[in-house]
């Protein structure tokens, strides 16, 4: 080539290759949609997707299988080995390179959540994978496939059962810390929804983006799902799986996945009856062999109890081959909600939910008997429960209505429900064992007294103050003993103690 | 020795005019402070540094590895094809000198090259921790940036108990003695599983205690000095994902301290704890006692043919910055493996065929598995299913063992000198590793294909170079 050629071959050569880019570039959409109407291709061409995707998904081409079945073996491999500091970067690329395969995505989030964290013996630990399992699929399989019911169903799964069940020893671990983090979002219960849709402090600003951007939740659908299910208590994983099915729901074109998502609401309201509210419980110690400190309690969500059943009934007629299965269900729930309802002191729901499973099912409940006895009753089947929720909740309405019984002047009464809980918690821990006192036991009497009198004296959802005032004065030192912060217990307190609890 | 470096110098000179050593020195510097940017880690300053280790390293070496074969391939080959090798030929240096200067000179790139690189991941690492809170920096002394070492129970001879038990079935049943040795074999098989499994299956029953022994160290070379119990057990469920409860008895069975441990821990991966130090005995003897407080029985493995055992106990044993330049030797001894490869391959092929040729050889070397299963099995041609060995091996069969034993005893001698996951793990890399690093990858990997190459070269027309 003579020099001067020379001199303009290479600046030729790399504007030739500018021009080809660039119209590889204009031709790329015409391309993509000759391939579907060619059908040349299964899945629609990836779009807007960032620059490793884009790399790993149309560079490698036919190579992709290969390269991302080395990765598959090698994952397998290290898990073998108990070595699991390489799982997420994997985990990453391989469903970089197949990311349209909703299975490599559900494989992978239970793989971190489910197989992997529990290899960990710290609580806190496994806590980090159960973590990396729902961002895999909250931050980068939904958004990437934002149509596919299948990965809604199974982000609502991790926060329905591995945080919200109790599989997994370390849950109440996972409950803590994600009440800790949505109560830093939230502030509380439920978010403000003008606060967030408006915001004007800079801190509520950077609350919005954090909900919009980390969390991945919009909170117009919150507000949806709290106008349909609610009132939810938003620090609960349940409620997350409710709000996860109930986008899954709005987003996917497919019907015949609706059922899944379906049951995963219907499911969690269940769970958000039987311990949907949470109760911060500030005096709550390090108790001993525990490796975490218990910041909140979960106790029953009776609010709810008119929007659970109403689930139930639409579940009824939408799966009409489980209908039988169902409507076992759904008279288990009206029975416990009569319990609950009437323990928690909502005399008039539970004689209404009392009526409803007699009409309903007639075989469940006597004719002969009454409220109160059905009641009684079902607290002698619950001695034989290992249930810790369920307990737990029977235990809390008790002592409410023994504390009750106190402040309207029935000491007997209030004596009999209190022996009454005492018998009930003893016999719960003889029943489960001290083998799994660490996974499913309950507070101590002293901390579960603590809780139901930081609930009934609370100013704004309490007792009404007379009845709060005679509690106060009926308790007398006991109540000092036990809410410390109840300065007025020292005003009112007289020096008599006839009616102090026994010491616990 | 002169020649072989004049020859060596020539060699780096053409690495630094041909501007390699900028490209893989500009490469290798993006491995090391790009890399840590792009990876995704667990969220602990631990799995961080493990994933970061094990990915620059592990680059690095790549890199290395294939612009070592690269080179080896390009230095010769292409110095006969360009006629330069002629006029170097003609003067009075014996060609096996010519050969051995290149190896030499390609060696010291790689040391210059290697050397940086690895200073690099390392300051970059205690650069990082030094970042890091005070407990996040422990947990890395105590677990990464460590060289610990790992004590297991002393596999027994069980071949003695099988003995007797077989001899007690032939007095119990004398009609035994009288069947085929197929069968006999089969009973002895069956005794010496159960024996092996009386060893391997803690039952349900708390009054039960399986006991390990292992020694460790003298007591005051650990004294202080956290120990980790790294533990592996089956269930009878394939792929079980629950937790089970693990109570732990740990120390002198006479001693007054004796550390108790309740955990939950998972089936079918290795799990590792801390437990607390001065355990051992006098003679660095760790017991370790175990109660199984579940409702299944629990199978920890003994150990045997390389497998992971039940129970074993990591202890430090040494510093991480020794343990990390042992760890860089052996990889620049398998650089010098590769190197012969390319070399060898240049000696005979012309520089795209050698480049071929090599870089199948390593893709084979990939699948060692694979002709281990060659050996395993006998043959290529089909396998009896009742044996899981070919039946009858024809002359193919057997010439493929043949072919597949040579390449795994090359193959070997390199292959299990990859130091990477030993730091990462922060175990022990010890000399005697390494001088066997040296042994197998250079002396014996490297020799063969080296004497292979400088043979041929000698051997070599170089003026018909082009006929090749």
């Amino acid at each position: 080539m003579n020099p001067r050629r020379a001199q303009y071959f290479k600046p030729l050569m790399f504007l030739m290759a500018a021009a080809c880019l660039t119209g590889g570039y204009f031709a790329q959409k015409s391309l993509n949609q000759a391939r579907l109407e060619m059908g040349l291709t299964r899945l629609k061409p990836l779009e807007n997707a960032p620059p490793v995707l884009a790399f790993t998904t149309v560079a490698l081409g036919g190579f992709r299988g290969l390269i991302a079945n080395t990765l598959w073996i090698r994952a397998s491999q290290l898990q073998d080995d108990g070595k699991y500091f390489e799982m997420v970067q994997l985990a990453d690329w391989i469903t970089k390179l197949q990311p349209h395969f909703v299975d490599v995505w559900v494989h992978q989030a239970w793989n971190l959540s489910y197989n992997i964290s529990v290899k960990f013996p710290d609580h806190n630990d496994r806590w980090q994978w159960v973590q990396r399992g729902i961002e895999l699929l909250r931050d980068q399989g939904i958004p990437w496939n934002p149509k596919e019911a299948m990965l809604y169903r199974e982000l609502a799964w991790h926060f329905q059962h591995k945080i919200g069940a109790n599989m997994d020893d370390a849950h109440m671990l996972y409950k803590n810390e994600w009440a800790k983090q949505m109560e830093a979002l939230f502030g509380g219960r439920a978010p403000g929804f003008e606060t967030f849709k408006h915001p004007k402090a800079p801190e509520d600003k950077e609350r919005a983006r954090k909900l919009r951007e980390e969390y991945k939740m919009d909170i117009d659908v919150i507000q949806k799902v709290e106008e349909e299910y609610g009132p939810l208590e938003w620090r609960l994983p349940e409620s997350h799986a409710i709000y996860w099915a109930y986008l899954g729901l709005q987003e996917s074109p497919n019907q015949k996945d609706y059922i899944n998502l379906r049951r995963v609401i219907f499911q969690s309201m269940q769970l958000a009856f039987h311990r949907g509210r949470i109760i911060q419980f500030p005096v709550a110690k390090k108790r001993e062999n525990d490796d975490y400190l218990i910041v909140y309690e979960f106790v029953p969500n009776v609010d709810i109890t008119a929007i659970v059943n109403k689930v139930y009934k639409q579940m009824m007629e939408e799966e009409e081959e489980r209908r039988e299965h169902i409507s076992t269900g759904h008279k288990n729930f009206l029975r416990t909600a009569i319990y609950f309802l009437y323990t928690h002191n909502r005399d008039n729901e539970a004689k209404k939910y009392y009526d409803e499973v007699r009409e309903l099912y007639p075989d469940s409940i006597e004719k002969e008997v009454s409220l109160e006895d059905y009641v009684l009753d079902r607290v002698e089947e619950e001695f034989a429960s290992t249930s810790q929720d369920r307990m737990k909740a029977v235990l809390l309405g008790c002592l409410m209505r023994s504390y009750l019984h106190l402040a309207k002047g029935e000491e007997e009464r209030s004596l009999g429900y209190d022996l009454l809980v005492r018998r009930m918690w003893q016999r719960f821990h003889g029943e489960i064992g001290e083998k799994q006192d660490v996974r499913v036991g309950l507070p101590t009497i002293r901390e579960l007294k603590q809780e139901s009198l930081s609930q009934l004296l609370d100013a704004d959802t309490g007792l009404l103050p007379i009845l709060a005032d005679q509690l106060r004065t009926r308790l007398g030192p006991a109540l000092k003993d036990l809410v410390p912060e109840e300065t007025n217990a020292e005003d009112n307190s007289p020096s008599d103690d006839e009616a102090k609890l026994p010491d616990c | 020795m002169q020649a072989i470096l004049a020859v060596a110098l020539l060699t780096l000179k053409a690495a630094v005019r041909f501007r390699l050593l900028i490209v893989l020195g500009a490469l290798l510097l993006l491995t090391v402070v790009g890399l840590p940017l792009v990876l995704k880690d667990d969220g602990t300053a631990q799995g961080f540094t493990q994933i970061l280790l094990t990915y620059t390293l592990s680059l690095i070496t790549a890199l290395l590895g294939l612009a070592t074969l690269w080179i080896a391939c390009g230095t010769l080959a292409r110095d006969i094809e360009e006629y330069q090798m002629q006029i170097v030929a003609v003067k009075p240096v014996p060609r096996w000198q010519v050969w051995l200067g290149k190896w030499f000179g390609i060696m010291i790139l790689n040391g210059i090259l290697l050397s940086f690189s690895g200073a690099g991941v390392f300051f970059l690492m205690q650069y990082r921790s030094a970042k890091l809170p005070e407990a996040q920096q422990a947990i890395l002394r105590d677990e990464i940036f460590v060289a610990r070492g790992s004590a297991k129970e002393e596999l027994q001879d069980y071949e003695p108990m099988v003995d007797q038990y077989m001899a007690n079935a032939l007095e119990s049943n004398p009609e035994l003695a009288d069947s085929e040795d197929r069968i006999l074999r089969s009973v002895r098989e069956m005794l010496k599983q159960q024996v092996i499994a009386s060893r391997q299956v803690v039952p349900p029953n708390p009054g039960i205690r399986r006991r390990w022994q292992m020694k460790v160290a003298p007591p005051d070379e650990i004294k202080d000095q956290p120990l980790y119990l790294r533990v592996k057990f089956f269930t009878g469920s394939a792929y079980d994902t629950a937790t089970y409860i693990g109570f732990w008895e740990i120390g002198p069975p006479e001693g007054a301290q004796r550390a108790r441990i309740e955990n939950s821990i998972s089936p079918e991966s290795p799990i590792q704890f801390e437990i607390p130090p001065n355990l051992v005995d006098a003679d660095g003897v760790l017991t370790v006692d175990f109660a199984n407080l579940n409702d299944k029985p629990l199978m920890f493995p003994l150990g045997e043919k390389g497998e992971t055992p039940g129970v074993e106990v990591l202890y430090k044993k040494g510093s991480f910055a020794p343990n990390f330049a042992r760890g860089i030797i052996l990889i620049y001894c398998s650089l010098g493996f590769l190197c012969a490869l390319g070399l060898m391959a240049a000696s005979f092929l012309s520089f795209p065929v050698a480049a071929f040729f090599s870089l199948a050889l390593l893709f084979v070397g990939f699948c060692h598995g694979t002709l281990e299963q060659i050996v395993y099995e006998g043959g290529i041609t089909g396998v009896d299913s009742s044996t899981g060995k070919t039946g009858s091996p024809s002359l193919v069969d057997k010439a493929a063992v043949g072919a597949a034993k040579g390449m795994l005893l090359v193959i070997n001698s390199s292959r299990h000198f990859f130091p990477v996951e030993n730091l990462s793990d922060g175990r022990m890399i010890t000399w005697r590793q390494v001088s066997q690093g040296i042994l197998q990858s250079i002396m014996l990997g490297g020799g063969i294909f080296a004497c292979f190459g400088m043979v041929i070269f000698t051997k070599r027309e170089l003026a018909t170079a082009k006929s090749f």
